[in-house]
């Protein structure tokens, strides 16, 4: 079967500076031969730091940013360089959620118009039926109906998000990038959206592409994750396993800086150290070496490919196999019992709330 | 903010009515757009409303203060004053409406092309627009008219194409700032062309300093207007607007002061009715504003 998403060998340099006659000097590799695969109703969770290249890989997939090389494939499809023309039915398959929802809508235009767009751009639903669909969409995000004639500004941030979510679902997608859909939400608001993300999902049976630093909330949406580091992928593989078994030293770093909520649970990694390298002049080699508690000379010499090795899932590191056992970082039961007692009243206290 | 509590607001009114409700709470606006229709009503029945015809030369009475019959007075060759001002008033504003309209015809479309396209059609016109800016504004227009031949018409022309590069620049600047945001990243990835993008998502977010800029520019036209008739190459005499009037005034300014007063206070209280009316457009344009 062939995937919903394949990205082949994808790049993309950006020119930082340029000679007086526009040659370029100095470029950046934000994202440095990634490959992956997303499947039909799959999430894949991107991961890593900011600055990373993981929202520009999103970008990418996308065709809002043109790729330096590689492929991008939508179901056998090969959309890398597709006029824009003929790129229109493809941005109706694959829609974005962007990270800032007070920047992502345009705030002269009505919620109405704002989702009818799509249908209109698509000729997806006849003009007569538009506003029973756009109301529809709205009942559909947990909006309500009469919310149609407002501008973005009469919104709250989840709410904002909800109309986004609208705007992408009115084209009827396949695959939706979410750019860290939730970080700029308040934190009891992000539990609803994540869930509504989820719901929409199982309703239609859309895949995502879901970018995020956060991996407490990857862990809870993703079937399986891909961890950038400087543009490159890392490491990649179903979620248990990347988080149950991480195979780079980077992972491992990553999950151990996932806050724990138990005051009794002693942290025995140590934080990682030191700054994300600047991408204009990246460390040779193994890109991690210089923050890598496990690194030999090797890495600063010769870059590790993204490879599985004795049946475990791919990663990129010359010592996948040698580093020590890593089932220590996260508690497999997290908390104590009087903590889940209030998570769980937490809990039914958010899920009522979207019905109003 | 809960979702419940805002629906009792139940809003039905269209689009429309909500920027005509945000417009008549802008006091100032009310007032400015009461005065323009006034001067643009007398400009439109001059001939019904005026008691003298505005050539119309009367050497029994030259140079007589505002009267009874004369009620703004009259000016040098006896002409009645009032007359001059409303005949005046078609003039002038015929030069604000339409150089101001030439200008944006031709500066907005270059400007939106050079920021939203950038690369090295932004290098083209922004250096044209930067070239035709380092020359004083009534220099150009000057040369223009003079270049053009003296007329009404050609002094419209010439104001509005020197106008232009105001709204290239300041269009450009606007774009370029609208460009990066996220909602027209959003518009690109539903699939809206980028004609689409330009006129429907950007264009109307850069609106605002467009209108401040165009009320603005109404009032340098008005007075450039003034400029070019006082060289000859505005209105032709016998026939007046504000400019040519004031213009002939200033040689009896001591001696018969209303003569420049009249048309120095309809100049003065048209260009702060514009910017009156400019602020309240801009801020009734804004949806956030209630």
């Amino acid at each position: 079967m062939t995937p919903l998403l394949k990205v082949d060998h994808l790049s993309k340099e950006f020119v930082v500076e340029r000679t007086v006659f526009g040659r370029p000097v100095k470029t950046v590799r934000a994202v440095d031969d990634v490959s992956l695969e997303i499947g039909k109703g799959e999430t894949l969770a991107l991961v890593g730091e900011s600055g990373c290249g993981k929202s520009t890989l999103g970008r990418l997939i996308m065709r809002l940013v043109d790729p330096s090389s590689g492929t991008i494939t939508l179901t056998g499809q090969d959309i890398t360089s597709l006029s824009d023309r003929s790129l229109k039915p493809v941005r109706r398959r694959v829609q974005l959620i962007f990270q800032d929802p007070f920047a992502s809508l345009n705030p002269r235009m009505t919620v109405g118009q704002m989702v009818a767009e799509p249908l209109m751009l698509h000729d997806i639903v006849p003009a007569a039926k538009r506003t029973e669909r756009v109301k529809e969409l709205l009942q559909a995000v947990g909006l309500s109906a009469q919310h149609i004639n407002r501008y973005p500004h009469e919104f709250s941030g989840g709410q904002r998000q909800r109309i986004v979510i609208a705007r992408a679902l009115a084209a009827e997608p396949e695959l939706i990038v979410c750019d860290e859909p939730v970080s700029a939400l308040d934190v009891s608001i992000r539990s609803q959206v994540l869930n509504l993300l989820a719901d929409l999902q199982k309703q239609f049976g859309f895949s995502y592409l879901f970018i995020s630093h956060d991996l407490s909330v990857v862990r809870h949406i993703a079937d399986r994750v891909a961890v950038m580091y400087l543009g490159r992928i890392v490491e990649i593989g179903a979620t248990e396993d990347v988080f149950g078994d991480p195979r780079h030293p980077y992972t491992r770093a990553l999950i151990a800086s996932i806050p724990v909520p138990n005051p009794g649970w002693r942290e025995t990694t140590r934080p990682l150290e030191g700054d994300l390298p600047s991408p204009i002049n990246p460390p040779s080699g193994c890109h991690f070496h210089t923050r890598c508690p496990y690194a030999q000379p090797i890495c600063t010499t010769e870059r590790p490919a993204l490879v599985s090795s004795q049946g475990h899932h791919p990663a990129a590191c010359h010592f996948q196999n040698e580093l020590p056992a890593a089932d220590d970082l996260m508690p497999v039961e997290a908390v104590d019992p009087r903590l889940s007692r209030l998570f769980g009243a937490f809990q039914a206290l958010s899920t009522k709330e979207p019905a109003a | 903010m809960s979702v419940s509590a805002e629906d009792h607001i139940s809003r039905g009114e269209s689009q429309l009515a909500q920027f005509a409700k945000r417009l008549v709470r802008h006091k100032g606006a009310v007032v400015g757009l009461c005065f323009i229709v006034l001067v643009v009503l007398a400009a439109v029945f001059a001939p019904l409303i005026t008691p003298f015809d505005p050539a119309a030369q009367d050497y029994t009475a030259i140079r007589q203060s505002p009267n009874a019959i004369h009620w703004f007075g009259t000016d040098e060759l006896g002409r009645d004053m009032f007359s001059r001002i409303i005949y005046g008033a078609r003039a002038s504003l015929l030069v604000g409406a339409v150089s101001i309209a030439i200008a944006i015809a031709i500066g907005v479309p270059l400007g939106l092309a050079a920021g939203y396209v950038g690369g090295w059609v932004d290098m083209g016109i922004s250096r044209v627009a930067d070239a035709m800016l380092a020359i004083p504004f009534l220099i150009l227009a000057i040369s223009l008219a003079a270049f053009l031949g003296p007329s009404l018409t050609n002094s419209m022309i010439a104001i509005g194409v020197t106008a232009a590069p105001l709204f290239v620049r300041l269009t450009r600047g606007q774009v370029i700032n609208v460009k990066s945001e996220d909602y027209v990243e959003a518009a690109r990835s539903l699939g809206n062309s980028h004609a689409r993008v330009a006129f429907r998502h950007i264009l109307p977010n850069v609106l605002p300093a467009l209108i401040v800029q165009m009320t603005l520019t109404i009032a340098t036209a008005i007075i450039s207007e003034a400029s070019l008739s006082f060289l000859g190459l505005g209105q032709q005499p016998p026939a007046a607007s504000w400019g040519s009037i004031l213009n002939t005034a200033q040689r009896s300014l001591t001696t018969a002061p209303w003569i420049a007063a009249w048309p120095g206070m309809m100049i003065f209280l048209t260009v702060l009715s514009f910017n009156l009316l400019g602020d309240g457009l801009r801020d009734a344009f804004d949806p956030r504003s209630r």
